[in-house]
C-alpha cells in the first residue's frame, strides 16, 4: 500500500507538470511584423443570419458587412449627391451614361471570392435581384427602389439603369448593396432565402473571411491575405455573442473581449480608471426614440385605441422631460434627439419647433381630449379604455432600460399607466414587424442621404418589408420627403426638409429621444484609427496592434501552420 | 425464480415505468400550458418571420395544427416519444440540436457538483455525527444553516463580482475562450478548468452543505441506534462499528440524492445564468426572453426524464446499499 | 411562550420581528420606495446617512425598496406557502384515510408530479403567459409547493389511523370526516407547521430568483430579487445595490431555516429507525 502511494504521487505531479508547462507563456515566437494580432469583440446578440439582404440589427451588420464588400464606399464627408468622395471598392471605376440615366461599373478584375472564384458581374446582377425581388422580403428593397434593373453587357461591367434622374442616385446603387457570390445562390428559392447555406456561412470579397460559426459561442473571421485590396492588418477576428451586458463589460474590464459597444455612463468611469482600456467615441448616426404604434394591434386597419389619438401623442410627449433623461442616462455621451434623423443631417434644426416640455399642458391636452381621472385610481380613462399602454424594451440594453424606466415614472405622472416589457432583441423585431406591440423603445441607424425617413416614416413603408412598424401615414411628410430625395437645387431641398420634419414632429408618432455620441471601450493595444461614423465595423480591417504592444492572444497560433 | 430477485426485477420494472409515467406526464402538462396560454403561442411561435415556409409546413403537419385537439395530443406524445421535440425559433434549429448542444454542458456541471457535494458533505456530516455536540459540531452546524440559506443567485452573483469582477482570477462566461482552438492541450485543460471553477463551486456549496446537515442527522440517529449498542457491548472494535453505522447513514442520504437532484436542477438554472454557462438552464432563460415557446416546453420534458434518471439511479444505489431491502 | 426552548425561540421572535417590520414598510420607508428624484442628478450614490444603503440607477432609495421588497417577498412567500399546505393537507389526508389502491394511485401521482423540475414549470409559464400579477405569482408557487406537504401528512394520517383514540372514535359510531377532522389533524399540526416553515424559506429564496429573473413581480414594484437585478448591471462599483438585498433575504430564510429546524426538534420527536 505504502509502496503504491509513494510512486503514485510524483507520477502525478509529473503528469500534471507536463500538461501545464506544455506550450503557453514565453515560448511563443516573436511576433516583428507590422499585421498580427487577434481581437475578440462581445456583440449584444448572436446573429440570425449573415446574408445582407436579410441583416437587420447592428450586431448583424458588424460581421456581415466586413465579409462583403460594397461597390463603392461613401467618403467620409458623407456626400451623398452624385459621386463626389466616393472611393472605388468592388468596382475599379464606373462611368455615367450621357443622359445620367445608367451608371457603368467596372468590376476590380483582382478582386476574387473567399473561396478562389473569380467575381464577374453577374454576382452585381444576382445580388441586386436577392435584393429587390418581393419574395425575400429585404427591408433594403425599398433604397434600392429607383433603380431599374442591373444588366451584365460583359463579364466585367455591370450596369444600373435608373428610373429617374436624382441627385442620390448613385449613392442609391452602392451604398446599401452588399455583392454576393452567383455561384452559390444558384437555382435559390426566393421565399426560401433565409434557408441558404451562404446565409450561415458567408463568403464574400472583404478583406476578412469567414471561418467557424459555433452557435451561441463564437464567430470567427481571419484575414484574407489574398485580398484585391491588401489583407486587413489584423490576423483574426473573434465575435462573441453576450446577451449579459453585466457579462460584457466584464469581460471587457478583464481583457477578455477588446471591444464592446455601446457602453453606458457607469462603465465609461469605469473604464477611465482601467487603464488597459481605452474609451472611443464616434458620432453613430443613430437616434433613439420610443416609438408609438398608431394602428390597433388586434386590427391594424384600426387606429390604435390610445396611441392613435395625435392629442394622447403630444400630451405623452409634453410630459417627456427628455433633456433629464438624457442626462441622467447618457450625461455627456448624449445629446436629445429632435426628430427622426440625427442633428449632422438636419442644416436647419435651430429652425424646427420641438414639442415642449410641460406637464400643466400636457395634463390640459389630455382633459380637453376627453381622457379624464376616475375617482378610483389616477389613471385617466376615456368611453371605458384607459390610458395604459405596454413598452418593449431590449432585454440587452441597460441605457434602453434605464430611460424606460424614467419614463414610466414621468408618463405616470399625468395619468398614464406603463407597462414594460423586456424582450430579447430579435424576438423584439419579430414583435414590432407584425405590429403586435403598443410601444417600443429603440432606434436607427441611419444612413446617409436622409433615406430613412423614407424607409422608417413613408407610407410606402407600412406592411410588408417595410420598416414602418407604427403606421405612420402623412402624405404631407411623403411629398416633402419625396422632394428631399429627388430635388436637384439644394435650396428647394432644404425648404422640404424643414416642412417634412416639422410635420413628423407635430405628429409625434415617437418620443425622440436620444443621439448618442456612441462611446466604445476597447483594449487600449488597439489602435482602431478613425471609426467610421457609418459603423465602427466599416474600420475594421484598419485595425493595427503595435507590435511592442501585442499580448499572448495576438501570438496564439503562430507557431503552428496559418 | 427464488422469491428476493422477483421482487427485485419487480422493483426495477415498476421504477422504469414510473420514468415513463414522468416524461408523459411532463409532456401532457406542457400539452395543456400550451394550449391555454393566452394569445395562442404554439401557431404564432410558427408563423415567424424567420421561419422558412419549408419548415413552418414540416412543423405544422407534423403537430397537427389543423386536426382536432385529441389528434395533436397523441401526435405531440409520439413527437416526445421520439425525442422531436419541435422546432427553435431563436436558434432557427431543430430543439433536438439544440438540446444534444446544451444539455452536455448542463450535467457536466450538475454531475460535479452532484460529486462534490456527496463527496464532502458525507465527509463533513459523518465527521460531525461521531463528535455529536462538540464545539466544532456546533460551528459546522451554523455554516451550514447559513449555506444552505444562502440562495444560489445570489452567492453567484457574489462570486462574480468579488472573483472575476474584483480580482480577475476568473473568466466572466462561456464554457471557453474564444481562443480555445488555438491553445496547447494542457492550455486547453486549464482554460475549461478555470471557466469551470465559480459555477462549480456555488453549485456544490449549497449541496454540500444539505448533504451535510442530513448525513449528520442520520448519523447520530445511527450513533444512537440499540445496535450500536450492542455493538459495543459485544467488544466489537469502534471502527466496525463505526462503518456499520455508516452504512445504516448511508440509506437515507441516498434518498436525499433522489430529492436533491430537482433542487440541484433548478440551482444549476440560476447560477447558469450568472456565470453565462451555455447549458440547458441559461438556454431556457434566453428562450423565455425571446418567447420560444417550444424550446421552453421541450426543457421541462427534458428536464423531467432527467430527474425520472436520477431516482432511478438513486433506487438501484438504494437497492445495493441498504442489505435490508436487498433482502426483502 | 415561557416554555419555548431559546432554539425556538429566538428565530421566533426574530421571525416576529422581521415580519413586523416588513408589514411596516410603508411607515418605516424614508422614502417612498419607488420615488425616483425629481431634480438633480439621479445617479446610484453610496450610503450615506441620508440613504444609508445607497440608491440605485434610477436614484431610487435602497434601504426604503429593501423594505417594500421584503413586504411583498414575504407576503407572496406566507400566502402561497398557505394555499401549498391546504391544497397539500387535503391531498395527503384523503389520501392517507382512504388508503388502499386510491392511496397508491395518489402517491404515485404525487410522486410523478415531484419528479417535474419546479423551476422550470415556472420559467414555462413565464413565457407563456407574460408578466403575472401578484396574485398569480401567489397561485402559481402556490400550486406547485404542495408536493411535500401532501407526503408528509400522508404519511401521518397513515400512523395516526390505528392510534387508540382513532379507533375508540370509531366504535362510538362517529362519521370518518368528523374522525379525520376532529382527531387526526390536530395531530398533523406539528409537521405541517414545520413544512410550512421551511416551505416559507424555501419560497422567499425562489420567488427573489424569479424576479431577479424578471419573471416575477414586475417593476416598478420592488422584490428583493428585482434590486438585484439591478446591481448586476451596476456591478462591483456599486456593491450595495447587490449586498443589501441579498442580505435581508439570507435573514429571512435564515430565520425561517432555523425556526423550522428547531420546531422539528421540539415537536415533531424523531422516529426510531424500525
Amino acid at each position: 500500500m505504502i509502496a503504491q502511494r509513494r510512486v503514485c504521487f510524483p507520477v502525478l505531479l509529473t503528469i500534471l507538470a507536463t500538461l501545464l508547462g506544455c506550450g503557453g507563456g514565453d515560448t511563443a515566437p516573436r511576433d516583428e511584423r507590422e499585421e498580427g494580432g487577434t481581437v475578440v469583440i462581445a456583440l449584444a446578440a448572436e446573429p440570425a443570419t449573415l446574408l445582407p439582404p436579410l441583416v437587420g440589427s447592428d450586431f448583424e451588420q458588424a460581421v456581415a458587412e466586413v465579409v462583403y464588400d460594397r461597390l463603392a464606399d461613401i467618403g467620409s464627408a458623407l456626400n451623398t449627391v452624385g459621386d463626389a468622395g466616393f472611393s472605388p471598392r468592388l468596382a475599379s471605376r464606373w462611368q455615367w451614361a450621357a443622359d445620367s440615366m445608367s451608371i457603368a461599373f467596372t468590376v476590380n478584375p483582382a478582386a476574387r471570392w473567399h473561396d478562389g472564384t473569380d467575381v464577374t458581374s453577374a454576382d452585381v446582377q444576382r445580388s441586386f435581384v436577392l435584393y429587390t425581388d418581393p419574395r425575400t422580403e429585404s427591408r433594403n428593397a425599398q433604397l434600392l427602389s429607383n433603380i431599374d434593373s442591373v444588366s451584365t453587357p460583359d463579364a466585367e461591367t455591370a450596369t444600373f439603369w435608373f428610373k429617374r434622374r436624382s441627385p442620390q442616385q448613385f449613392y442609391d446603387a452602392v451604398h446599401h448593396l452588399f455583392v454576393m457570390p452567383a455561384h452559390l445562390l444558384v437555382d435559390v428559392d426566393l421565399t426560401q432565402l433565409a434557408t441558404v447555406p451562404l446565409a450561415r456561412s458567408p463568403v464574400g470579397t472583404g478583406r476578412f473571411a469567414f471561418v467557424s460559426w459555433t452557435s451561441g459561442q463564437r464567430i470567427e473571421l481571419r484575414s484574407d491575405t489574398i485580398n484585391y485590396r491588401g489583407r486587413a492588418m489584423l490576423d483574426r477576428v473573434y465575435f462573441v455573442p453576450t446577451p449579459d451586458f453585466g457579462a460584457a463589460t466584464v469581460k471587457l474590464f478583464t481583457g477578455e473581449a477588446d471591444f464592446f459597444s455601446p457602453l453606458n455612463r457607469e462603465s465609461l468611469e469605469q473604464a477611465s480608471r482601467t487603464p488597459s482600456v481605452h474609451v472611443w467615441s464616434y458620432p453613430a448616426l443613430r437616434y433613439l426614440h420610443l416609438a408609438f404604434n398608431l394602428r390597433d394591434p388586434a386590427n391594424r386597419a384600426r387606429p390604435h385605441p390610445v396611441l392613435g389619438d395625435v392629442a394622447v401623442r403630444r400630451a405623452l410627449s409634453m410630459a417627456t422631460n427628455r433633456e433629464r433623461v438624457v442626462r441622467t442616462v447618457y450625461d455627456s455621451i448624449g445629446s436629445v434627439a429632435i426628430g427622426p434623423a440625427p442633428r449632422v443631417f438636419l442644416p436647419d434644426d435651430s429652425l424646427l419647433r420641438s414639442i415642449p416640455y410641460d406637464v400643466a399642458g400636457a395634463r390640459a391636452l389630455l382633459d380637453s381630449a376627453g381622457w379624464v381621472v376616475s375617482s378610483s385610481d389616477s389613471v385617466r380613462s376615456r368611453d371605458g379604455v384607459r390610458l395604459r399602454f405596454e413598452i418593449l424594451v431590449p432585454s440587452v440594453s441597460v441605457n434602453r432600460d434605464r430611460m424606460a424606466v424614467l419614463l414610466q415614472d414621468q408618463l405616470r405622472v399625468i395619468g398614464a399607466e406603463v407597462v414594460l416589457q423586456r424582450l430579447e432583441p430579435n424576438a423584439l423585431v419579430e414583435r414590432t414587424k407584425k405590429g403586435q406591440f403598443d410601444a417600443w423603445m429603440g432606434g436607427w441607424n441611419t444612413s446617409p442621404g436622409l433615406v430613412g425617413l423614407r424607409q422608417v416614416w413613408s407610407t410606402r413603408a407600412i406592411g410588408g418589408d417595410g420598416d414602418n412598424t407604427g403606421g405612420y401615414s402623412n402624405s404631407t411628410f411623403d411629398a416633402n420627403v419625396d422632394t428631399v430625395l429627388t430635388a436637384f437645387d439644394p435650396t428647394i431641398a432644404r425648404r422640404a426638409l424643414k416642412t417634412a420634419m416639422q410635420t413628423i414632429i407635430d405628429d409625434a408618432p415617437a418620443i425622440w429621444l436620444v443621439e448618442e455620441v456612441s462611446p466604445v471601450g476597447m483594449s487600449a493595444r488597439i489602435d482602431p484609427g478613425v471609426l467610421p461614423s457609418t459603423g465602427w465595423w466599416h474600420g475594421l480591417p484598419e485595425w493595427r496592434i503595435p507590435a511592442a504592444l501585442r499580448s499572448d492572444r495576438d501570438r496564439a497560433g503562430l507557431g503552428s501552420a496559418n | 425464480m427464488t422469491g428476493p430477485r422477483r421482487t427485485r426485477l419487480s422493483r426495477a420494472i415498476g421504477r422504469l415505468l414510473q420514468a415513463v409515467l414522468v416524461v408523459w406526464a411532463a409532456s401532457t402538462a406542457t400539452f395543456v400550458l400550451l394550449r391555454a396560454a393566452p394569445g395562442d403561442p404554439y401557431t404564432t411561435s410558427l408563423d415567424g418571420f424567420s421561419v422558412p415556409d419549408s419548415t413552418r409546413a414540416l412543423w405544422r403537419a407534423q403537430r397537427g395544427l389543423d386536426q382536432p385537439l385529441a389528434k395533436q395530443y397523441a401526435l405531440w406524445l409520439r413527437n416526445a416519444a421520439r425525442g422531436d421535440l419541435g422546432y427553435s425559433t431563436m436558434f432557427r434549429r431543430p430543439v433536438r440540436d439544440v438540446m444534444r448542444e446544451v444539455l452536455p454542458r448542463t450535467l457536466l456541471l450538475m454531475g460535479l457538483a452532484l460529486a462534490t457535494s456527496v463527496l464532502c458533505g458525507m465527509a463533513i456530516g459523518a465527521w460531525q455525527g461521531t463528535r455529536a455536540d462538540s464545539t466544532g459540531d456546533r460551528w459546522i452546524s451554523r455554516l451550514s444553516m447559513i449555506a444552505v440559506s444562502l440562495p444560489e443567485f445570489w452567492l453567484a452573483l457574489l462570486m462574480l463580482q468579488l472573483f472575476v469582477q474584483g480580482l480577475g482570477w476568473f473568466p466572466a462566461t462561456g464554457v471557453v475562450a474564444a481562443m480555445h482552438d488555438l491553445m496547447s492541450p494542457g492550455e486547453q485543460l486549464l482554460d475549461r478548468l478555470r471557466h469551470l471553477a465559480l459555477p462549480w463551486f456555488t453549485l456544490s456549496l449549497v449541496g454540500t452543505a444539505w448533504f451535510a446537515r442530513f448525513q449528520r442527522t442520520s448519523m447520530t440517529d445511527a450513533w444512537r441506534e440499540p445496535f450500536v449498542r450492542t455493538a459495543r457491548a459485544k467488544g466489537l472494535a469502534e471502527r466496525g462499528v463505526r462503518q456499520h453505522a455508516w452504512r445504516t447513514a448511508l440509506v437515507p442520504v441516498i434518498t436525499l440524492f433522489g430529492l436533491l437532484f430537482p433542487a440541484l436542477l433548478g440551482g444549476a438554472v440560476f447560477v447558469e445564468r450568472v456565470f453565462g454557462w451555455p447549458g440547458m438552464g441559461y438556454t431556457t432563460i434566453l428562450a423565455v426572453g425571446a418567447r420560444d415557446y417550444e424550446l421552453v416546453a421541450a426543457a421541462v420534458i427534458v428536464g423531467s426524464a432527467m430527474t425520472a434518471l436520477g431516482s432511478l439511479l438513486a433506487d438501484a444505489l438504494q437497492t445495493m446499499a441498504d442489505p435490508r431491502t436487498r433482502a426483502s | 411562550m415561557n416554555g419555548l426552548p431559546p432554539r425556538v425561540l429566538v428565530p421566533l421572535v426574530s421571525l416576529v420581528a422581521l415580519s413586523a417590520v416588513a408589514l411596516a414598510a410603508p411607515w418605516l420607508s424614508p422614502f417612498p420606495p419607488n420615488q425616483i428624484p425629481a431634480e438633480g442628478v439621479i445617479a446610484s450614490l453610496a450610503p450615506t446617512l441620508t440613504h444609508p444603503f445607497g440608491t440605485d440607477s434610477a436614484g431610487r432609495d435602497v434601504l426604503s425598496r429593501v423594505l417594500s421588497g421584503a413586504r411583498v417577498s414575504l407576503g407572496i412567500a406566507l400566502l402561497s406557502v398557505l394555499l401549498a399546505s391546504t391544497v397539500g393537507t387535503l391531498y395527503g389526508a384523503a389520501s392517507g384515510w382512504i388508503g388502499g389502491v386510491t392511496d397508491s394511485v395518489c402517491m404515485r401521482l404525487l410522486d410523478v408530479l415531484l419528479s417535474i423540475p419546479r423551476l422550470l414549470v415556472l420559467l414555462c409559464v413565464a413565457a407563456l403567459w407574460g408578466a403575472l400579477p401578484l396574485s398569480g405569482i401567489v397561485l402559481l408557487l402556490g400550486l406547485t409547493g404542495w408536493y411535500d406537504v401532501a407526503r408528509l401528512v400522508r404519511a401521518d394520517v397513515r400512523t395516526l389511523q390505528s392510534r387508540e383514540y382513532v379507533l375508540a372514535a370509531r366504535a362510538t359510531g362517529a362519521r370518518e370526516g368528523r374522525i379525520l377532522w376532529q382527531h387526526v389533524l390536530p395531530h398533523v399540526l406539528p409537521t405541517l407547521v414545520v413544512t410550512a416553515t421551511l416551505g416559507v424559506a424555501h419560497t422567499i429564496a425562489l420567488e427573489a430568483g424569479l424576479s431577479y429573473l424578471g419573471l416575477g413581480v414586475q417593476p416598478p414594484q420592488a422584490s428583493l430579487g428585482s434590486i438585484l437585478s439591478d446591481g448586476t448591471a451596476l456591478g462591483i462599483g456599486r456593491w450595495w445595490v447587490t449586498v443589501f438585498p441579498g442580505l435581508a433575504i439570507v435573514g429571512a430564510v435564515l430565520v425561517c431555516n432555523a425556526l423550522g429546524d428547531a420546531l422539528r426538534e421540539a415537536l415533531a420527536p424523531r422516529q426510531v429507525a424500525a
